[in-house]
């Protein structure tokens, strides 16, 4: 490419850059070439830009035609140079004597073209004027001519400049859209303020952990207003401690644990990081705070210390009594083989027992949670199971003093359970209830079809369970278990336990009691596919 | 209250930690005992036992330690008698919780019970000095 050719490449560049070909007229533009056209006297005033292959007319007065082909263009010829080109008659100029608008319509004789210059410098156009009669401009028709193009020049970078502003304006807001957007997806809540502390931005996550958006209030009244507590949940926050303010005045904040309390919602434990937005500066200044929700690992971990202390505490029961009975018959302090030696020794023993009993029960609790209890389930005859709990627990109906027995005429079923399994379950029932009985009391173990299903029940008329306590008493370390005085030897985990096994078994638990009227313990467990007996099966109730 | 440490009302839900208290605070500490299985049983009894000195647990079912504190130092034959709890639960601040309460002392789970009586007369005394 010559260098006529690149400098056409950049002229063409720079036209189009401005965004002007093929658009409407408008007002400050034909002002203009109204104003030459009455100055200059002359019927036809046009401003002309020259692209590749014509010329287009932005304004023009006293011409119907919107642009004509480069090659009839007087301004054409206008551009190739900076200063006014000035034809007084065309017929005798020989670029133009043959030229159609000169020999056809409009006519032309006279032209006086200024060249106007895009913002960069570049020849574009012209600010012309026309007339059918040969004549010429006096020095100061000449220098108007000259000063109105330059006033379309600054009209045209002053549009330009608009126009550059508006996309501006429209990418910012998109952008800033598109920012606010990204920060509303977070499911981290983002807070921030500006220079003097004043809040200016809490994302959807903020404002639905708050239950507000944010509100216009100075910095001492956010503790309260926003209801914020340290990593306790108790102790209120104090301005200093929180965690946007130390950002504002350029402390750092990483990984500060604070809770915010909100009406309707938990409370909630949030870790939080953050800085200035422009620490260059220093503080105070333009601050902004990420929040993460570490609720539920706070609660996972409490849960774990509780389970953890409470565990703990039943370890360090039985070990109590071990530890007492057998530093006092180690010392002396009591003869062994007196009456309260043996008693002694029979503490010692039973609660040794306990801890074993307790450990085991834990490590059977711990893997049924992780699942690692394999069940061998198969069809099992109801009637066969529970006379075989009721043989291997006598020792227990002994001490107790009550009795249990399994109601006349009841039909035997078939249940599909783990036999191991059903037996802890059953054990487990007939223990609790003759613990909740009085002495001499009668235990009844009974059985009926519900479905696809069989209920067992286990019932006594012992001292029952207040409503409150009932829907506590399948959880780990139930109080509950530990009522009565005669209930000690119980870990605790009894019951929990076998909620697990029976709800692994496809089956489910419950109790319906009443205080000083007894308790229904019953289960339910899938029922054998094939069962050709007739059902007579008596409907327990406490 | 002055004078020896006589009567001791101990208050455990727990039976094999019942006797061996009893027995480690009878034959070791010479102590007369009274032994209570609930807050409430103990509540009922103190006015005829008359103790100088109440041993109390802290995890009991229904009124716990610190229920049964606060119920005891309501009644007037309680005033100025020293509280002592005996607990496995007692991590630091647990421990300070207690002293807020009033407790004269904590007795922690598992005790020796060769020393239970030692332990007991120093917090008496201590309350006395």
């Amino acid at each position: 490419m010559n260098n006529s050719d690149s400098n056409e490449q950049q002229r063409l560049a720079a036209l189009a850059a401005l965004h002007i070909m093929d658009t409407p007229s408008e007002q400050a533009f034909d002002d203009l070439t109204a104003l030459a056209a009455r100055w200059l006297d002359t019927p036809i005033a046009l401003i002309s830009l020259i692209d590749s292959q014509r010329q287009w007319f932005k304004s023009r007065v006293g011409l119907n035609t919107s642009e004509t082909p480069k090659e009839m263009a007087f301004c054409a010829h206008a551009i190739r140079q900076p200063a006014l080109m000035e034809v007084a008659d065309a017929t005798l100029d020989a670029r133009f004597a043959g030229n159609p608008l000169v020999t056809g319509d409009p006519g032309i004789r006279f032209y006086a073209g200024m060249p106007i210059a895009s913002p960069q410098g570049t020849l574009i156009g012209t600010l012309c004027v026309i007339d059918q009669r040969p004549r010429t401009l006096n020095d100061q028709q000449r220098d108007t001519l000259q000063r109105l193009a330059r006033l379309v020049e600054y009209q045209l970078q002053l549009r330009h400049t608009l126009l550059t502003s508006l996309e501006e304006a429209h990418e910012l807001a998109h952008q800033q859209a598109l920012n606010r957007r990204l920060l509303d997806s977070l499911k981290a809540g983002v807070v921030a303020c500006a220079d003097d502390g004043t809040l200016t931005l809490f994302n959807s996550t903020a404002q639905q952990w708050h239950g507000t958006n944010m509100l216009n209030l100075p910095p001492e009244e956010w503790a309260r207003s926003y209801d914020l507590y340290a990593a306790d949940g108790r102790t209120p926050l104090t301005t200093d401690d929180i965690p946007l303010v130390r950002a504002w005045q350029g402390k750092p904040v990483e990984n500060v644990e604070i809770c915010i309390a909100c009406a309707d919602q938990p409370l909630r434990h949030v870790l939080c990081s953050g800085g200035l937005l422009y620490p260059e500066q220093g503080g105070p200044g333009a601050a902004i705070v990420v929040m993460h929700d570490i609720s539920e690992i706070r609660h996972a971990s409490n849960m774990k210390s509780h389970f953890l202390a409470t565990v703990s505490h039943e370890l360090r029961t039985p070990l109590t009594a071990i530890t007492g009975a057998v530093g006092l018959l180690r010392s002396g302090a009591t003869d062994p083989r007196s009456a309260a030696g043996e008693r002694l020794l029979g503490i010692a023993q039973e609660n040794s027992q306990r801890l074993n009993e307790l450990i085991n029960d834990l490590l059977d609790m711990e893997k049924l949670e992780a699942g690692k209890v394999e069940l061998h389930v198969e069809p099992l005859a109801l009637r066969a199971a529970v006379v075989q709990a009721m043989e291997s627990n006598r020792p227990y109906a002994e001490r107790f003093q009550v009795h249990w027995y399994i109601p006349d005429g009841l039909s035997d079923l078939t249940v599909i359970a783990d036999r191991r399994r059903l037996q802890q379950v059953l054990t487990n029932y007939l223990s609790n209830a003759a613990k909740f009985s009085h002495a001499g009391g009668a235990i009844r173990i009974a059985w009926q079809p519900q479905g696809d299903s069989v209920k067992v029940s286990v019932v006594d008329q012992g001292i029952g369970i207040a409503a409150e306590q009932q829907p506590l008493l399948f959880n780990k370390f139930s109080q509950l278990d530990t009522t009565d005085k005669r209930q000690r030897g119980g870990t605790g985990l009894g019951l929990a336990i076998c909620k697990e096994l029976i709800e692994r078994m496809g089956g489910q638990v419950g109790v319906q009691s009443k205080v000083d009227k007894g308790s229904c313990f019953w289960f339910t467990l899938p029922r054998a596919a094939s069962e050709n007996r007739p059902e007579q099966g008596n409907t327990p109730s406490p | 209250m002055t004078g020896i440490l006589k009567r001791i009302m101990h208050i455990e839900d727990d039976p094999s930690i019942q006797e061996v208290a009893r027995v480690a605070l009878e034959v070791v500490g010479g102590f007369e005992v009274r032994s209570c299985d609930s807050g409430t049983e103990g509540l009922a009894a103190v006015a005829d036992f008359s103790p100088q000195l109440v041993l109390l647990d802290v995890m009991m079912p229904g009124m716990d330690g610190p229920q049964t504190l606060t119920e005891l130092r309501k009644l007037s034959c309680m005033q100025g008698v020293p509280i002592v709890f005996m607990t496995a639960k007692a991590q630091t601040q647990e421990v300070a919780a207690y002293r807020d309460l009033g407790a004269a002392g904590v007795i922690i789970k598992p005790f020796d019970p060769m020393t239970l009586s030692d332990q007991i007369r120093e917090i008496w005394e201590h309350k006395h000095a």
